[in-house]
């Protein structure tokens, strides 16, 4: 008995979704509440209400969605715990600059524990956007729709973010390299 | 040093650059922008390193580490992420293994009524057409199955639903006819079927089995058309026959139902009408797995079958080992907290019913226990009786504990490192350690990958040393469960306490995955042990990958109970409040008798109990092996009775008479009355236990008289102790039809009492979550 067409599965997509969002979503929410068991929580969260209400469209599609989800389960989480809301200031962020020393570079000369530590420097805002761009992949417009911004405020600030991050890459890989350099007898 | 400080260049080109890097920009932007950079080297060099960057970015930014969700919350997601599908919420996680196997009987049946439907498979008759066809090479084994069915030749709805639904239910907890149906060759036909399944509501299989008759039987031109409308007349409800057609779900791999994988073609809509294949394309379920291995949620339970009435003239006696063990409350109270309804097999009712401590008197006469039986009228049927058996342990104050020599048994593997595992059992040792006296000796082992004794048997008072110890353990590793119980009970033989408390207390989220992990090895060793005065005690953790019935189970059989912690509080009632009973047991291998008297009884229902029920001759040989009862312990048991004479629900022969042949009428001569059946009596309630350290059983029996106490003049703890049994029927969704959650509710508000501990007002709210649940 031959059987049919095969339907479009609804549980590998879902699961998929897991799969693909898990790590981006904790990653996202640790960088807005720092809080690892919050952040948690909050894609838990996330994922369930994805199976309650799981919206349309591919895997991918599903990122600004869950986003933007994860993003409210946190401010209502936050609030829950009266923690306090990272505030969105550009001067303020501007103002830090915990590069780190010499010292600090040679010990970390992996680059990904080198991003990860230099965007940990980043305004919380900045951090957020640059997870949703590389870790949920979403475009600009999709970042509008998860954070409430306007697509043009977030090419602004993804741009200052990558902008920033990129020199003090930069500098901490000059720095690093010339530690290296004076070990060499 | 001297540092550098950045500041962003946030000129609009640059922002384009970067938006261009990104990929962000569109085509004509992108051709604009290629243009400006062409004849801007500059703004070119700085996009070009952006993109560089970006790309650098894209790869070397990992998402953390620790970015994952625990392992268990991860396990439960992907199950509620696979069971998103349109059936009504919770529904699938319940009862899917009888529906599959009672749906399974009615498509079966419908074959045999429709042979038609073979010729027109394209028809809206489609699923069944399909089935038919996967048939062939299983017919046999279908019929054979749907033979013992006994609703299979009643001519519409059968008066008797409810004995009729019982009747089902046990042929579908029969291992064999589970069985039967994973062991049909033509793949196809199991999986179409249990899709089948997956559409119908459990009130079929729990309320009322009519509609099934009803369905089987109706000789409709459009059969699957008919069966949501059936459906819809079984409790009242309409059942949408067909959902928003998203949320299928589907096998995982490293289970059996994957083998079962089938292909459907996309269904057919029919204005108005529900198109069979509609029926088909949800869901997918599997057959026979009770261990767990089914989707990813690796929650084990074992299935429960439901005790059903017995008539007193067949089954005079009713035999039953006692259970402490509460853990089933807290783990129903956590899926209800969590939003989820349980799976029926973790209801289990005794266990919800002893949860509570209740205000009965103690024993005075220096016995072990007290008995006492209050009678009352089922609150879900006012002409039945609820009758409360309820022991009492004799109470030992703290203060005169026997010593104790404790081991903790300590499940530090990976898995455990979750707030709810490792961090609440080094709590729940913290508040135990603080209880302990110069008497006690404890000692703590860890098992992971490896196993090693962290606190060498140290006496309770050198409380910094084992603060100490428990406040080092860290998880890590996998687990081998039985490397560390011999470590366990090594330490607990070394320091022995002649005529204390030896007791090995085993703290896990219940994965034994490496190493000994055969039951029967793991069992023997806790059996032998308990024979040498070494009692296991077993505290379940966590969720999601819970081993409830191996837990039990190893509790069970080291003269021990477990518990599942959920919370401080509950871990502060398990370990602390109830320490003396917890740990000092006063009476072992109790089982209870009960003979009921055909002159007042007609016939009668365990509530609960279902995997404690022993055999008649088990009662008098000492060498079962059954419960243990601490020190003020509470155990109720709970029966409904039908007494002699009262309407009793039309009778269900169990066979039709045969057409072809006459069996000759054997006449059974009927049991005589003996002369104490006129006596008035309704039972006589038998117990028997052993000492802590006897062989020998004492027996003691107690007679109860016909004299009932009308629902709301009967005791608190009686009303309480029904409304829990009411509570849990409605969970399992195997409720008589007239029991409803209000009934429960006014019921334990009227019986909360004082509640000093506050369990009975929790109790109260997880009643309207579980009716929220149930909707």
């Amino acid at each position: 008995m031959p059987p049919p067409a095969e339907p479009i599965p609804e549980r590998p997509r879902l699961l998929a979704a897991l799969d693909r969002f898990e790590r981006p979503l904790i990653a996202f929410a640790r960088s807005i509440c720092g809080d690892p068991e919050t952040a948690r929580d909050a894609v838990q969260d996330t994922f369930l209400s994805l199976a309650k209400n799981p919206p349309d469209g591919d895997v991918e599609s599903l990122a600004p969605w869950l986003f933007t989800v994860c993003r409210n389960r946190l401010t209502s989480l936050q609030r829950k715990n009266h923690r306090l809301v990272p505030m969105e200031t550009l001067t303020l962020a501007e103002a830090t600059d915990p590069s780190p020393g010499p010292a600090d570079a040679a010990e970390n000369r992996e680059t990904s524990s080198q991003l990860i530590r230099l965007i940990a420097t980043l305004p919380a805002r900045q951090q957020e956007l640059i997870r949703l761009k590389f870790h949920g992949g979403l475009s600009y417009r999709d970042i509008a729709t998860a954070t409430g911004l306007t697509v043009t405020h977030v090419g602004t600030l993804l741009h200052q973010a990558l902008d920033t991050l990129r020199r003090k890459y930069l500098a901490t890989e000059a720095l690093t390299t010339r530690c290296q350099l004076s070990k060499i007898p | 040093m001297k540092t550098e400080i950045d500041f962003p260049s946030a000129d609009e080109t640059h922002v384009r650059a970067t938006a261009w890097a990104l990929g962000q920009l569109t085509p004509e932007e992108t051709t604009a922008f290629e243009a400006e950079m062409a004849a801007n080297p500059g703004l070119a060099a700085y996009a070009e390193e952006m993109r560089q960057f970006t790309h650098l970015l894209a790869t070397e930014f990992p998402t953390d580490e620790s970015g994952q969700l625990p392992e268990a919350s991860r396990s439960h997601l992907v199950s509620v992420l696979s069971q998103s599908v349109s059936t009504p919420r919770n529904f699938v996680k319940r009862h899917w293994k009888m529906l599959s196997l009672t749906t399974a009987a009615a498509a079966g049946i419908m074959l045999t009524l429709r042979p038609d439907w073979i010729n027109r498979p394209e028809t809206p008759g489609l699923a069944a057409g399909r089935v038919l066809e996967g048939a062939t090479q299983s017919e046999s084994l279908l019929f054979t199955s749907v033979d013992e069915a006994p609703f299979k030749s009643k001519e519409g709805s059968n008066p008797s639903d409810q004995a009729a639904a019982q009747d089902i239910r046990n042929w579908h907890f029969q291992p064999g006819a589970v069985r039967t149906y994973t062991g049909v060759s033509n793949e196809e036909v199991s999986h179409e079927l249990s899709r089948l399944n997956s559409r119908q509501p459990n009130d079929l299989v729990t309320r009322s089995a009519a509609p099934l008759t009803e369905l089987t039987a109706a000789p409709a031109p459009e059969p699957v058309k008919r069966l949501p409308v059936a459906l819809a007349s079984s409790d009242g409800r309409s059942i949408p026959g067909r959902g928003v057609g998203r949320g299928n779900s589907y096998a995982y791999s490293g289970s059996p139902v994957q083998k079962f994988r089938f292909k459907l073609a996309k269904p057919q809509m029919q204005e108005g009408k529900i198109s069979p294949t509609s029926l088909t394309d949800d869901f997918v379920t599997g057959f026979g797995n009770n261990s767990g291995d089914t989707l990813t949620n690796t929650e084990s339970y074992k299935p429960l079958p439901k005790n059903v009435f017995q008539e007193v003239t067949q089954a005079p006696l009713s035999t039953f080992s006692i259970d402490v063990d509460t853990a089933s409350y807290a783990n129903v109270r956590r899926f209800l907290n969590e939003g989820q309804r349980p799976p029926a097999e973790a209801v289990r009712l005794e266990e919800l019913v002893n949860y509570f401590p209740y205000e009965d008197v103690p024993p005075q006469d220096g016995k072990p226990f007290a008995v006492r039986v209050d009678l009352t009228n089922a609150p879900w049927n006012p002409a039945h009786r609820l009758a409360r058996v309820s022991l009492k342990g004799k109470e030992i104050a703290t203060a005169q504990r026997p010593a104790s020599n404790l081991v903790f048994l300590v499940d530090v593997s990976g898995s455990m490192a979750e707030p709810n595992k490792l961090p609440l059992v080094q709590q729940s040792l913290r508040l135990l350690a603080e209880r302990l006296t110069e008497n006690d000796r404890v000692s703590l082992v860890t098992y992971a990958g490896s196993t090693a004794v962290v606190l060498p048997s140290t006496n309770g008072q050198e409380k910094t040393r084992i603060l100490a110890a428990i406040d080092a353990l860290s998880s890590g590793g996998s687990t081998n469960g039985a490397g560390g119980l011999s470590l366990a009970y090594q330490q607990a033989a070394e320091h022995f306490i002649k005529d204390g408390v030896n007791r090995v207390i085993l703290a896990t989220d219940g994965d034994f995955n490496v190493g000994i992990s055969s039951h029967e090895a793991l069992l023997a060793l806790i059996q032998e042990k308990a024979k040498t005065g070494v009692f296991l005690s077993v505290l379940g953790y966590g969720r999601g990958n819970l081993k409830d019935d191996t837990m039990e189970l190893l509790a069970d059989k080291g003269n021990g109970n477990y518990g599942y912690i959920d919370s401080l509080s509950e871990a502060r009632k398990t370990l602390v409040e109830q320490m003396s009973g917890t740990l000092v047991t006063i009476a072992k291998d109790v089982k209870i008798q009960i003979e009921f008297n055909p002159a007042a009884v007609k016939s009668y229902r365990l509530l609960g109990y279902e995997n404690r029920l022993l055999a008649k001759e088990d009662f008098n040989d000492d060498k079962k092996d059954a419960g243990e009862i601490g020190a003020g312990h509470n155990v109720t048991a709970l029966y409904e009775i039908v007494p002699a004479g009262a309407p009793d629900a039309a009778p269900v022969p169990v066979v039709d008479g045969l057409k072809y042949q006459q069996v000759p009428a054997v006449t059974v001569p009927k049991p005589e009355p003996t002369p104490a059946a006129l006596n008035g009596e309704l039972m006589n309630v038998k117990l028997r236990w052993k000492l802590p350290a006897g062989d020998t059983s004492e027996l003691l029996e107690v007679p109860v008289k016909d004299s009932i106490i009308p629902l709301d003049q009967t005791g608190q703890e009686t009303r309480w102790a029904a409304a829990v049994a009411g509570f849990a029927q409605l969970l399992r969704g195997e409720a008589p039809p007239t029991l409803t959650w209000e009934m429960v509710r006014q019921l334990a508000r009227s019986a909360k009492g004082s509640d000093p501990l506050g369990y009975r007002g929790e109790f109260l709210q997880l009643i309207d979550k579980a009716e929220s649940l149930s909707r």
